[in-house]
């Protein structure tokens, strides 16, 4: 399913003139099935639960360089 | 007026899928595009990286996208060197690193074509396009 490409139609029927992201995608005229709605909210929620561990990691290192580069200064 | 929330970031690679006129692109914009205060956020790096691989209609498509009033291009902020520099050294490339740092502080998902880029979104809360 990789690189499925909008309908032809529906190429037709947008215009780099819409004003609003909301006419973009209603032009597509795309219908989500339930098991795809699921498939993108669960890679969602996954991706989400992995927020509060790259925040952590990056403030532990910065905090680290930070510490790192006092000691030097001092 | 009401802060829009970024619910969604798109790196280059998704941005040259849109481009593109990609189905699955546009079925992730319109399941997880569902608030009235809902934006996109694309990183100025991603958008410059994107911009130079497509052209034509392509280019069109994009240019059109990031003019869009629910699509915000993040700026790469100078303070935030030492966790761009963090990230650069994680993901492997500026245009990553900004991208994953715009994720985690805006604590919105990246999309991307190539998990790779970041790790394979082990770290990162990443969506792969399949």
């Amino acid at each position: 399913m990789r690189f499925r490409n909008v309908p032809r139609k529906a190429r037709a029927a947008y215009s780099v003139h819409m004003t609003s992201l909301r006419e973009v995608l209603a032009a597509q005229g795309i219908t989500l099935t339930d098991e795809r709605r699921r498939a993108i909210r669960a890679a969602r929620d996954a991706a989400m639960q992995k927020l509060p561990v790259a925040r952590r990691r990056m403030q532990d290192a910065v905090a680290a360089e930070r510490a790192r580069q006092s000691t030097h200064a001092a | 007026m009401t802060q829009p929330v970024i619910c969604l970031l798109l790196d280059s690679t998704a941005l040259v899928r849109y481009a593109d006129w990609n189905v699955d692109v546009m079925e992730v914009l319109q399941e997880l595009y569902d608030d009235p205060n809902a934006a996109v956020g694309v990183p100025v790096v991603s958008l410059i990286e994107a911009r130079a691989v497509v052209q034509g209609r392509d280019l069109a498509r994009l240019d059109a996208l990031v003019r869009l009033p629910e699509v915000v291009v993040l700026d790469v902020i100078a303070e935030d060197w030492q966790e761009l520099s963090f990230w650069r050294s994680t993901t492997g490339d500026s245009e990553t690193a900004a991208a994953a740092l715009a994720a985690v502080q805006l604590g919105a998902p990246l999309l991307t074509t190539k998990a790779g880029r970041y790790g394979n979104g082990q770290y990162l809360p990443v969506i792969e396009l399949s």
